[in-house]
Parts: structure tokens; sequence; C-alpha cells
């Protein structure tokens, strides 16, 4: 299948619906931490899958991890961000410090199950899906390489959060490979009835 | 399914599970976590979670209170976290574990209104992948070392085969010196022993034509006067009377020199000579201090405090010189500007000993260990061999003698050797 995955209909509820669960995903992550979250606008990205390795493998110092889910959609959360600001998160969500390497995988795994389960659960909740999620786990950006996906096409959600107070910045995309993409426009559909 | 059934099938659950209201009250406790806390359901039903475990208390509150505010399942890995629970071991007879790697999921129970009504704490036991994990890091680990010994082993190998070449190039130096020196030897022999006589001869001949000029005044013939002097003005003969002694006796001075160039050279060339003698350790020094005279002038004042009447030793000379020759060097390298090279040869008890101490930049503390080693440099590549102490070292404890060192901060280095003065009683000279 090649072209557009969604109609422009579609591609504006999707759009709206994604306004509305990242708010929610922010609003979280600032009453969590009792502190300013900014977000980006949404996007909605039709990428292949050299471009997705691309994204991965961005020179900037970035920590990747991933967290599946599974259910009436089936796909993945990537969650990139920096280290920068760290220290000042740990402290606002009460961990010892100074942390050692495994604390900070652990904050790590812990704002990413947030960010990720936060945006997801705003989608799912508005376009009724009953889905799972798996815990997360931290990404090896160097065992990626574009010839071993079985994949060629997906549509990628992504948003970006910030805490310009702690310098601290983050990447989430929601990624729908093109063979999973049925339910998500079945559920698009019945919206614009 | 009726709710005793369930009831059952939850307290039998192969995982941990625990149920607690949204203010860590335990409703729930299974079996998993009664039988392996030894924790009966009796004694923690209604109790504070957080009260039970104060240990983990903070850990626990953070993770609860986060699936409270997010409505979302919160996680925990055995890799960051690995016992939150003080489980025994699964595998207490095979495994080499004290206690169960935990996998941990908070999930909250969601009512009718969409409000929290429970939490669902989950305990999996994550203890044989852990553990295999493990290992297999381990061993990547091992691997990762021995590839890296290997690397290191390389280039060494590397590193020797440069070496040897060198060292192959420096002995065929060697001896050209030595075949040059010999070459040279007999005709510097007949220069120097023609000289001497020329010198003789010459000596007489000014003494002649001194009897003939005097002769000349007594006999008080005018003209033959006037025409000798006109004859000895026009050749100049006053002057050269003057400046022939001085110039052979330089000739022999220089020739002189050279004579002692090639003995050092041939007695320096011999380094293979595994000769054991009686030898006067302050002869080698000056032997070689000769031979290397060019590298040290522009370097270094050398300083020498020689024990009078120092007694012979029973080594290998050529290899003791050859180990002077070495930490000589080494001292005028040491040299970023010109310095002072101290020198000292004494006799004590039943040793020599003999300290070169230099006023050069030291060695580093780092290094100190490492000086001896056989490739070890601190030169520019292509400079140093790396294997001018390592040599001395060896050739030092074949004589059942000792080299240390040492360089105090600031100070530069100093070498001392000891040897024994006598034949020691288990020494093999033979020995390689």
């Amino acid at each position: 299948m090649k072209g557009q995955f969604l109609s422009d209909e579609q591609q504006d509820a999707l759009q709206e619906v994604l306004n509305i669960s990242m708010g929610q995903a922010a609003d979280a992550l600032a009453r969590l931490i009792q502190t300013q979250v900014q977000l980006s606008i949404p996007a909605v990205i039709q990428s292949s899958s050299d471009h997705f390795i691309g994204l991965l493998l961005q020179p900037a110092p970035h920590q990747i991890a991933q967290q599946s889910f599974l259910g009436e959609l089936n796909g993945e959360m990537i969650a990139l961000m920096t280290e920068q600001g760290n220290e000042a998160i740990a402290r606002l969500m009460h961990y010892d410090s100074p942390m050692v390497e495994q604390d900070k995988q652990e904050l790590q795994l812990e704002l990413t199950n947030i960010l990720a389960g936060a945006c997801l659960h705003g989608l799912i909740s508005q376009l009724n899906f009953k889905i799972q999620l798996a815990a997360p786990v931290l990404l090896n950006p160097a065992s990626l390489h574009a010839s071993r996906l079985n994949w060629q096409q997906a549509l990628l959600m992504e948003v970006q959060f910030q805490i310009p107070e702690f310098n601290f910045y983050a990447r989430i995309l929601i990624c729908l490979k093109q063979e999973s993409l049925w339910p998500l426009t079945q559920h698009l559909n019945l919206l614009l009835l | 399914m009726n709710d005793e059934l369930a009831l059952q099938l939850i307290r039998q659950l192969p995982i941990g599970a625990c149920l607690l209201t949204p203010d860590y009250r335990i409703v729930l406790w299974n079996d998993f976590f009664a039988e392996r806390l030894q924790l009966p359901a009796e004694q923690t039903v209604g109790q504070d979670l957080l009260e039970i475990f104060p240990e983990q208390a903070r850990f626990l509150k953070r993770k609860l209170d986060s699936t409270l505010i997010l409505k979302n399942t919160s996680y925990s890995y055995w890799e960051q976290r690995p016992h939150i629970f003080q489980f025994k071991s699964t595998r207490p007879v095979t495994g080499q574990e004290e206690l169960m790697y935990q996998n941990m999921e908070i999930v909250p129970i969601v009512n009718e209104n969409g409000q929290i009504s429970h939490l669902l704490l989950a305990i999996m036991d994550a203890t044989t992948t852990a553990c295999y994990s493990q290992d297999l890091k381990h061993a990547l680990s091992l691997l990762a070392e021995e590839h890296k010994a290997q690397a290191q082993l390389i280039d060494k190998l590397e590193e020797a085969h440069n070496q040897l070449l060198q060292a192959e190039k420096m002995a065929s130096i060697g001896q050209l010196a030595a075949g040059v020196a010999h070459e040279i030897n007999n005709p510097i022999g007949f220069i120097s022993s023609n000289l001497e006589t020329l010198q003789h001869y010459c000596r007489t001949l000014v003494d002649a034509l001194d009897f003939a000029g005097d002769l000349l005044l007594q006999q008080a013939s005018a003209e033959l006067t006037a025409r000798y002097q006109s004859y000895q003005n026009q050749h100049n003969l006053n002057f050269l009377l003057q400046d022939m002694p001085d110039l052979i006796a330089e000739s022999l001075e220089g020739s002189g020199r050279v004579m002692s160039i090639v003995k050092s050279l041939r007695e320096f060339s011999h380094v293979d000579s595994s000769e054991w003698k009686e030898t006067n350790l302050i002869d080698g020094m000056e032997s070689t201090l000769r031979i290397i005279n060019n590298e040290l002038k522009y370097k270094a004042t050398v300083h020498k405090d020689y024990q009078q009447d120092m007694p012979l030793v029973y080594c290998q000379s050529m290899q003791i010189n050859q180990v002077f020759m070495n930490l000589l060097l080494n001292a005028a390298q040491a040299m970023e500007q010109p310095g002072e090279i101290y020198i000292r040869i004494t006799a004590e008890a039943e040793v020599a000993r003999i300290s070169i101490r230099d006023t050069g930049t030291g060695i580093a503390p780092a290094h100190l260990k490492k000086i001896f080693d056989p490739f070890f440099t601190t030169k520019a590549v292509g400079t140093g061999t790396g294997l001018g102490l390592s040599l001395s070292y060896s050739i030092v404890q074949k004589h059942q003698g000792k080299l240390s060192v040492s360089s105090p901060p600031g100070q530069g280095a100093e070498f001392i050797i000891t040897l024994p003065l006598h034949k020691a009683p288990d020494v093999n000279p033979d020995a390689p």
C-alpha cells in the first residue's frame, strides 16, 4: 500500500485526539513532579524504516527506551530523552541522591512509563480501544538496523516534552506498522460518523 | 465461576499478588507472598504495606503514588532493583544467588466511576532470566578482556619485531665499527711512531742549523753572514724553526687521540664476549666515557668521584661497560637543559657500588615500576628502543648484583649498581 495512510479527515481527527491526549499527558507529569511542563504540537508522520532508524540514531546525547502495547491496537512507543535534568527530576520524584547507574536507569524507565503511558492512555481512551502495556525496557540503538526490521512503512505520532527549568527534553514516538493501522482507521472513522 | 473458586485461584497464582487500598492497606495477600515471606495473611491483611516493609517504603510509596496519579501501570525491573521483597531464591540447590530476582507491576483497578478503588501489586520471579543474563554479561566482559589482551600482545609483538630489526642493525654497525677500528689501528700505529722519530730528527735539525748560524757569526765574514741572513729572511726560517716542533707535537697528540678512540671502540665492540675476569671498573667507566664523549659534552658536565685503591671486580667487563653506557646516555637524554652527571665508584665490604646520578627531569612515580620492563620507553617513537634498561637489568642480575633506581620529584634520577667483588660460589659464568 503506497500513498497516504490516512485520509485528510482521518488525519485531522487523529491530530485532534492527539492534541487532547498529549495535553493530558503533560498535565499528569506536571502533577507528579509539581513543575511546569511544555509540550510541542503533536505531529503525525509517515515514516520509512530508514527514516525511523535515523531518528533513533541522532547524535544528540539521548537515552532511548521502548514500551510495547498490545491488544486491539499493536505497536510500540519509543522515548528519547536527555540525561540533563535527570538529577533534578529525580529529587522531585523522591529518588535518593546522588543516583547510581541503576537509579538512573530506573528513573529513565519510570519517565518513559509516565510519558509514554500517559500519551497512549489519552489516545486509547478517546478512541475506545482496549490495550495492555508491557514493561518499558532500555534500548541500545547500536543493535538496530533498518535492514533487519520486518517492515517498510510505519505511522509515527510524535510529541516533544520540555521542562525548561531543568533543560530536560523528551521525545515520545508512538509507532504503528502499516499492517497494524487498520483498527486505528476503523476507530477514527467511527469518530467521523 | 463462583467467588470461592476465584479466591482460590488468586491465592494459588504462581506470582505474588497483593491487593491494596489507595491508602496502602492490604486487602489480599496470596500464598506466594505468605509462604515465601513466612508472613501469613492473618498478620498482614488490614495492615499498611509501607509499615510492614519500612526499608522499601520510600520506593514502594513512589511507585504506588505514581500509579494513583497517572492511573497507569507502574513497573520495576530486576535489573535496576533486583530484590524488592526478601524472597528466598527459587533455586536453593542449584543456584548461587541468595535472593529471588523480581519484576514488579503495580496495576490500578478502576471502578465504574473511573476512580481507582484498588491497586494490584504483582511480583514475578525473574531469577532464571536474571542469572542467565548476568552469566552472559560476565562471559561477554571476559571475552572483551581477552580480546583486549590479545590486541596488546599483537602490539607488543610488532614492537618486538621492530626492536629486533633495530638490534640487528645496531649489531652490524658494531661489527663494522670493530672492523674499521682494526683497519685504522695499523696505519695509525706507524703514523704515530714515525711522528715520534720525526720529532727527534726535527730537534737534531734545529740544533744543527743553530750551530751553523753560530759558526758563521764567529767567522766574522760579513759577506757570508749577510747571504745567510738574506736566505733566512727570504724563507722565513726563524718562524719555520719555531713552528715545526709545535706542529709535530700537535700531530702526535692527535694521533694519540685517534689511537685511544680506536682502542675504546675495540674494547667496546666486544660486547658479546662473555669473558669473566678481574676488572678495574674505573678503567671501564673511563673507556665508556670516551666513547660517548660526543653525546655528553654539550648536555652535561660529568663529575667523577672514584675511590682510591678501588679493588678489582670479577665480572664480564664489556657487559658492565654496556650498562654504564646505557645509564649515562639515559642521564644525558633526561636533560632538558645542560645539567650535571655525578659518577661515584666505591667499594663497601663485599660489593662494589656504582652510582650514576643526574639533574635531569627525573622519572614519573607511575613509570618507576615499569622502567626495567622490556620495550617500556618514554622517548618518542623511533628514538628509544625500550631495551636499554631491561638489558642492563638482566646483565647486572647475571652478575648476582642489583640495579636500583630512585627519583625524588624534581631532583633527577639516581641509578645504583651493586656488584659482588668476588665470584659468587654458585655463579656459572657460562649460563646465558
